[in-house]
């Protein structure tokens, strides 16, 4: 199966085009008949594909590949470009042997200079009419166009076709002579798994990252030294000789009908917010959109309204969020509102992974699997890990979007990249209050100097104790206490667990305190516990920053001034945990840290701004309270 | 060009290290490929067990082993780099089943600084390996054992044969008792040549109970080899003796 193609030129006396092949004899019959072409000169040697395709790249431009006149060149723009116009002019003008000798030349160069053995001359290969039935083409044009509808929107390796087709299709012929085809025909690109970018780098092409490149003995294509990429390894290997296909979607449109049926009502903000949305996936030349929203604001269910107008032209829609526990809860709220709509859900182990259908659910790593698939895709939880940082998750859902494709990024706290972007580009959409009306809690910066390691000890101060005693015994609130870092977390807790057991509090069995992280085996036990209630207080690193609604919680930040850590995303999705119920839409936020840094004052003034704007439009039940930024000192 | 002279101002002031091939740590400066840590977890069998001195399995306070004092081994001795736990059995499962195969490369090296310590490996003539059926070979996409087997034999200086060849596929091995393995496994391996006064070391990737291996040296033997040295990557620990000292 290791695949080794060569480039070509195959002309006529009119245009000429450049390409590769792993067999130039079906090319030149599919040339014969398509566009009259009658002869073909093999340029180079035997490669692996993502040498050649890499060659191919650097020698040709694209309209070479798809086929060039041979005077067909732009205008002269200025002097020079006139100088040389009218050299070529005075010399001979391009024809068929003044290209194959540039060409021919330009292939022998790079292959020198990249090591490899150059060919002595050009091989003629000439078209004659056996060939036509001697490559089967008719019947294999045939079978190609049956397969195409089959592969639309998603990029694979052969490996993978077998599991995407499900015996739907009987294929008689080798399944990269079929891909040729349509490659020629321009309905599917083809990539090497690994392969030479344009910058002359190796690359992997499923996932974008070149760190993890590494070269091994290959059984397939018999090379001391094939690349394949150990990044991606986990959804099957890339190798330099194995094609990777992308077929991008064949849009048919329909229409029909496609209604959302929501069983809990939106709120104002939240119709407003959708509208905005509507509208502009409907109409807007803009490609981008964010929906920035409040902790805790519904913003999953905005975007529905958009998806079914999509889908009801007959356009494919990817909701894809970061995580795969999110996307499982997600599914069932989705399937219960789309009814009729074709819907699957892609994650790692599941078994829809490679079944059609109009809605697709995926996590980000799944994106990979698709290319030029979707007209919308809506993104949950844009700064979330794993997709937050990570080049190769970006990569894959940027190729997954349709050229004419738009997407919806929705977050609560945007990444800077984001918001970078020019508002021409990207269309912005806020909803600032939460679904029960209460504004949200502007949290409170409290300096404090005496809570520090000494040696092994930490000692909580006084202050903090009081603060937790009122929270827990006056206001009978859970307090969630957030440290940065997981000895912090061991450290923090012991030490409450010894102040909790002396007065004032009341703590006669013990066990009010516990402590967890993402090292801790017993994590999901004891979030468990903490949400029904068992204990008031969970000292935990950022592990809980998202996603926990705890009925009545307060949030206490210690060593808030660790900027690496409690940045000011952090800081408000951890502040956002605090009164998200409507029974109790109140609650305290407290930042502890021995200065106030620029994170804690941004994270406040963006909760401000929120509140501020929902105070505006008129969302809020009650008026937020008063601006000033309070700074309390506890000593 | 201001692209390429920053890189070159890079490769300047921030060097990129080599790192690790094992735990992608970065190596210090009399390292190479893989780090003290790492190299001292695969050798730290040496504290607790002892090895049999003909098939090589981890034991405890014996020389020989129950198995080859039952019956001795058709192969003239076996020795491998360390036990299958721990580290080199995590580093298998990544070589074997993830298809991180670049790893061959430092595995490779490790089992020829193993075969260097003994005078038999360097006597024999080609070194050959364990094959699979080629219904598997097509689902993994290459052979573990031949790829150890080449980088063995780049580091050794000598050359790789392939011997053997397995027609059938057998069922997986991984839960059968001994004797199933070995009833599993007769005639399975076939010599493709006849081969006399002929000494050949054979690689496979982990030995356990050494039925696979067993096999193999009975189609070499039958082909005329005189001696057959097995060198594998990882050995089993006999479990009798791992239990009743921990007891």
């Amino acid at each position: 199966m290791g695949m080794r193609s060569l480039l070509y030129i195959a002309w006529n006396r009119k245009q000429y085009v450049v390409n590769i092949s792993h067999d130039p004899v079906m090319d030149l019959a599919y040339h014969a008949k398509a566009w009259g072409c009658w002869q073909m000169w093999i340029i180079s040697p035997l490669l692996l594909l993502g040498q050649a395709m890499g060659l191919l790249w650097s020698v040709s431009s694209p309209l070479e590949r798809k086929g060039m006149f041979y005077n067909q060149k732009k205008a002269p723009s200025s002097v020079i470009s006139w100088a040389r116009y009218l050299k070529d002019k005075a010399s001979s003008g391009a024809s068929c042997s003044s290209v194959l000798k540039a060409k021919f030349a330009l292939v022998q160069s790079k292959l020198k200079s990249t090591g490899q053995d150059p060919l002595d001359e050009p091989q003629l290969v000439v078209f004659v009419e056996k060939h036509l039935k001697d490559t089967c083409l008719e019947t294999k044009l045939e079978q190609a166009k049956q397969l195409l509808p089959l592969v639309e929107g998603r990029m694979f390796c052969i490996d993978e076709l077998e599991k995407i087709l499900s015996g739907d299709l009987n294929l008689k012929f080798p399944v990269e002579d079929l891909f040729q085809l349509l490659y020629l025909q321009k309905k599917v690109d083809i990539y090497p798994g690994v392969g030479i970018n344009d910058k002359g780098r190796p690359q992997c092409f499923r996932c974008g990252t070149n760190n993890k490149l590494r070269q091994s003995y290959c059984l397939d294509c018999g090379s001391t030294e094939c690349y394949y990429c150990e990044t991606c390894i986990s959804m099957g290997e890339v190798r330099e000789c194995k094609p990777l296909y992308g077929v991008p979607a064949l849009f048919s449109p329909k229409s029909s009908e496609v209604n959302v049926e929501l069983d809990f009502q939106l709120t104002e903000a939240q119709k407003d917010t959708a509208l905005k949305v509507w509208q502009f996936t409907k109409a807007s030349g803009i490609k981008k959109c964010l929906v920035w929203a409040a902790c805790g604001a519904g913003k999953t269910e905005i975007a529905f309204p958009a998806m079914a107008q999509a889908l009801s032209l007959g356009h494919k829609v990817l909701f894809a969020v970061p995580r795969r526990d999110t996307l499982i809860d997600i599914e069932q709220r989705i399937k219960s509102c789309f009814s009729g709509v074709e819907i699957a859900a892609l994650y790692g182990g599941s078994e829809e992974k490679y079944k059609k259908a109009d809605l697709a659910l995926a996590t980000t790593h799944q994106a990979l699997r698709f290319y030029q698939g979707f007209h919308l895709v809506v993104l949950d939880e844009v700064d979330a890990f794993p997709y937050y940082g990570s080049y190769m998750l970006y990569y894959g859902l940027n190729r997954a979007i349709h050229p004419d494709g738009k997407i919806v990024y929705l977050t609560a706290t945007p990444p800077d990249s984001l918001l970078k972007i020019p508002r021409e580009e990207l269309e912005r959409v806020t909803i600032p209050v939460r679904y029960h009306g209460h504004p949200l809690p502007v949290p409170e910066i409290i300096i404090e100097k005496s809570l520090q390691l000494k040696g092994e000890n930490l000692t909580v101060p006084d202050s903090l104790l009081h603060l937790l005693h009122k929270s827990v015994e006056g206001d009978l609130a859970q307090v969630l206490v957030f440290v940065p870092t997981i000895f912090l977390a061991e450290k923090t807790g012991e030490a409450l667990k010894t102040a909790f057991e002396l007065p004032p509090f009341n703590n006669f069995d013990g066990g009010w305190v516990d402590y967890t992280h993402s090292q801790d085996p017993e994590r999901d036990k004891k979030r468990e516990r903490f949400l029904k209630g068992e204990f008031p207080v969970l000292v935990t690193t950022t592990l809980l920053e998202r996603g926990i609604n705890v009925p009545k919680v307060n949030v206490l930040v210690l060593f808030a001034e660790n900027r690496y850590i409690f940045d000011t995303r952090t800081l408000v999705q951890m502040a956002g945990r605090v009164g998200r119920m409507a029974e109790n839409p109140h609650g305290n936020v407290w930042f502890v840290g021995t200065h106030a840094t620029p994170a804690m004052k941004e994270a406040i003034s963006w909760i401000k701004n929120m509140n501020k704007e929902a105070a505006e439009k008129g969302y809020l039940n009650r008026l937020p309270a008063a601006g000033r930024m309070k700074l309390k000192n506890a000593k | 060009m201001p692209n390429s002279l920053m890189e070159g101002a890079r490769e300047i002031f921030f060097p990129q290290r080599e790192k690790c091939c094992f735990c992608d740590q970065g190596l210090s400066l009399y390292e190479d490929m893989w780090c003290a840590n790492c190299f001292s977890k695969i050798l730290s069998w040496k504290e607790k067990y002892l090895r049999c001195h003909l098939c090589g399995k981890l034991v405890k306070n014996v020389n020989i082993c129950r198995d080859c004092s039952d019956n001795r081994p058709l192969f003239a001795f076996s020795r491998a780099v360390g036990g299958y736990e721990g580290l080199l059995r995590d580093l298998l499962h990544r070589f074997k089943y993830k298809g991180m195969r670049s790893l061959a490369v430092p595995l490779g090296r490790l089992m020829a600084l193993e075969a260097l310590k003994h005078k038999e490996y360097l006597d024999s003539q080609a070194i050959t390996f364990v094959p699979l059926s080629p219904i598997k070979l097509k689902e993994r996409g290459f052979n573990q054992a031949e790829l150890l087997a080449l980088e063995v034999g780049k580091w050794l200086g000598m050359p790789v044969e392939n011997l053997l060849e397995k027609d059938v596929d057998t069922s997986p091995m991984a839960k059968l008792s001994r004797q199933e393995r070995l009833a599993n496994l007769k005639g399975v391996f076939k010599v493709n040549k006849r081969l006399a006064n002929y000494r050949v070391m054979l690689v496979d990737d982990v030995i356990t109970t050494g039925s696979t291996v067993i096999s193999c040296c009975e189609a070499l033997l039958q082909a005329g080899i005189s001696e057959v040295f097995v060198l594998t990557l990882a050995t089993g620990i006999d479990m009798e003796y791992k239990y009743s000292s921990t007891q």
